[in-house]
């Protein structure tokens, strides 16, 4: 009976040890190490374009005192904030209309439409839009055949928009789309109760209700954007030097992975404190 | 608990311009009609609701009883029919047009906003000024209680306070009428009642009507004034607690209620003249007032409730009798219901105190003498 009761015990503890092992494993190999990793060679030193294992703050006085480098983290910030802004401007209406417009069934076919874009890759899309935004474009094509004149779209901030935009615009949906189908309808029937009428409703109890996922949804298109590499160099054609282009350049030239380093860690911090403050405005009180 | 004796100071009761009845309608139901597809869920119901009043419409889920107060508030259209708030229809008011503000079952109340902001969202949907609001906002919250929790999160509140919270933010807009849908129904049983006694007083120093809906015996006892009891769509019997209580109208009602017995018997004359009912259980006797309005051969159905029901373990010491054997006992404090069965089936339920039921000494399963007054017994026609 005791050996029965421990051994079933005993399988328990593995049944359950078995499951959470990958978790650490994962963090372990996959997070911890490259990030220690990617600070001690902050402070490497390239001797002859050669890396050599060193600790010194060279690396770190050289990119941060560098106006290059903060103005590129100027350009990415602005730009990761403006897509950001546009992909959620852009992603409310239809969220609106999934959670609140379409039956059950069409909803499930409309968001199962926004994770197609998913299945193709990211650089195909990017080509694609390339095509559409050059100076033999369609669009630039029709434009001019009514007059107007503007040249190629393609290395100006509308086109790094577009691309950001394409991004990011699936998820931002999906996340706004979701946040407002968990909404409890009986919060709007009581704000009509309340003497709210419909063309208050959304920004007195819909928007205010579902602003986590809002703010979350900014946030996700905020960070794609901001570490986004494939849209800073073929729709912007390395016109708008991005963090993203700064490293690939960085280490491109002499070699310099200590210095790429500091930006990537940089980077790092900066997604790390803009999560945490989008979560804490998203489920703060108003 | 803080009391709410300042309610009325604070607001006086509206006087009713031109109002030279007794009794003044302020709601009614006019032949309302409501379906869904091919369900009938409100079935053509007239109701006159008094101003002032506290009703409590209940009846079974499915009864209707929300879609009720649902049309009332808008949120349902009516299939048709009419509602007349002060014999003007209201049918056609959009939800937000109607002033009747209503307690949630959920409660509903706003998690992005503080329990203070929760309180003034109908006067800021009102367009009342920054100040105003929140000094009426807040005394509100003070008059329930609430004085130290005006900035917390409705999230950070116990659930009576919640409910209070909910009671402030409909009742601070001075409506003449406030809904309830099943309010109390998340809270704990001692909360619960509680709050009825606290709604109750509400209700009476406010002087506004409330419609109360509730699947609860006691809720709908112990605060209204009248009781509407409902099933299928249908009103099975309005008026005073006391009077459903004493006086049910319909087989339904009695079964409904619970606590009473109901036998299937059928009136008919002796050869001296007189009435008795007779059915598969026996022949009994009634109150002549009780037989007054029935013919021989009418069916009915007789309905003694169980405070008034005795038992002997031998028979032939009283009027009406019953054989019938013991099922079970549930033991309420300090009362007991037993539940007896017939031969015929029928179920009768007797409600003891505690030491007689030692003195009986009863055991499920035991052949018992069920019987009782024939002034007790009550008749609905069937």
């Amino acid at each position: 009976m005791t050996t029965s009761i421990s051994t079933r015990r005993l399988s328990r503890l593995a049944y359950s040890g078995l499951w959470s092992l990958p978790l650490p494993l994962w963090l372990a190999g996959f997070f911890l190490g490259p990030m220690i990793l990617l600070i001690w060679l902050s402070f490497w030193d390239v001797r002859n374009f050669l890396l050599t294992p060193d600790f010194q703050l060279e690396n770190w006085q050289k990119m941060l005192s560098a106006n290059y480098f903060w103005a590129a983290y100027l350009r990415t910030t602005l730009i990761a904030i403006s897509a950001a802004i546009l992909a959620s401007l852009v992603a409310l209406p239809c969220a609106l209309a999934i959670s609140f417009f379409l039956g059950l069934k069409a909803r499930m076919v409309v968001l199962g439409l926004f994770v197609v874009p998913f299945f193709t890759s990211y650089l195909v899309r990017i080509y694609s839009w390339q095509i559409y935004l050059t100076e033999n474009g369609i669009i630039m094509k029709t434009l001019a055949a009514v007059g107007i004149d503007s040249g190629s779209l393609l290395n100006t901030p509308l086109a790094l928009m577009v691309g950001l935009v394409t991004l990011t615009l699936p998820l931002v949906i999906v996340i706004q789309s979701i946040s407002m189908l968990s909404l409890d309808k009986t919060l709007i029937d009581a704000a009509y109760n309340l003497g709210c009428g419909p063309r208050r409703v959304l920004f007195a109890t819909v928007l205010p209700a579902v602003r986590p996922g809002i703010v979350l949804g900014a946030l996700f298109a905020f960070i794609f954007s901001f570490g986004d590499f494939v849209t800073a160099t073929y729709l912007g054609g390395g016109k708008f030097t991005t963090l993203s282009i700064l490293i690939a350049d960085t280490v491109k030239s002499g070699q310099q992975w200590p210095r790429a380093a500091v930006v990537s860690l940089v980077m790092i911090a900066t997604l790390l404190v803009s999560a945490l403050g989008a979560i804490s405005y998203a489920y703060r009180r108003a | 608990m803080n009391t709410l004796t300042d309610i009325t100071a604070a607001r006086p009761v509206a006087p009713n311009p031109g109002d030279h009845h007794m009794s003044h309608a302020h709601i009614s139901l006019k032949n309302i009609h409501k379906t869904y597809g091919d369900s009938v869920a409100v079935d053509r119901l007239d109701l006159d609701i008094e101003e002032g009043k506290f009703i409590a419409i209940m009846g079974p889920s499915g009864c209707g009883k929300s879609t009720l107060l649902r049309m009332l508030a808008g949120l349902e259209d009516v299939t048709s029919g009419d509602i007349l708030r002060e014999g003007q229809r209201i049918n056609d008011l959009a939800i937000w047009e109607r002033d009747m503000p209503m307690v949630w079952q959920s409660l509903a109340l706003f998690p992005f906003l503080t329990v203070r902001e929760n309180v003034e969202f109908g006067l800021r949907m009102n367009g009342v000024a920054s100040a105003e609001r929140r000094t009426r906002a807040l005394d509100w919250l003070s008059k329930l209680g609430l004085e130290g929790y005006a900035n917390r999160g409705v999230d950070q509140l116990s659930g009576g306070q919640r409910q209070r919270v909910a009671l402030a933010r409909c009742l601070v807009t001075e409506p003449s009428v406030l809904l309830l849908d099943e309010p109390l129904s998340a809270l704990d049983a001692h909360l619960s009642v509680q709050m009825q006694g606290e709604l109750k007083r509400l209700q009476r120093e406010l002087g506004i009507t409330f419609v109360y809906v509730t699947h609860s015996h006691s809720e709908a006892f112990s605060m209204a004034d009248t009781v509407v009891i409902m099933n299928q769509g249908r009103i099975e019997q309005a008026g005073s607690p006391e009077d459903i209580y004493l006086r049910p109208a319909t087989p339904f009602v009695a079964r409904f209620l619970g606590g009473s017995s109901i036998f299937d018997c059928k009136a008919r004359r002796r050869k001296s003249g007189e009435l008795v009912l007779e059915g598969a259980d026996g022949t009994f006797d009634c109150a002549a007032s009780e037989l007054v309005e029935l013919d021989e051969g009418e069916k009915v159905s007789l309905i003694v409730r169980a405070d008034q029901i005795s038992v002997t373990a031998a028979a032939g010491w009283a009027e009406n009798e019953v054989s019938a054997r013991v099922m079970g006992e549930e033991f309420v404090g300090a009362l007991v219901n037993l539940r007896l069965e017939t031969a015929s089936g029928t179920q009768i339920t007797v409600q003891l105190q505690q030491r007689d039921m030692q003195a009986l000494d009863i055991e499920v399963g035991a052949g018992i003498t069920a019987s009782w007054h024939p002034e007790d017994g009550h008749i609905i026609k069937t």
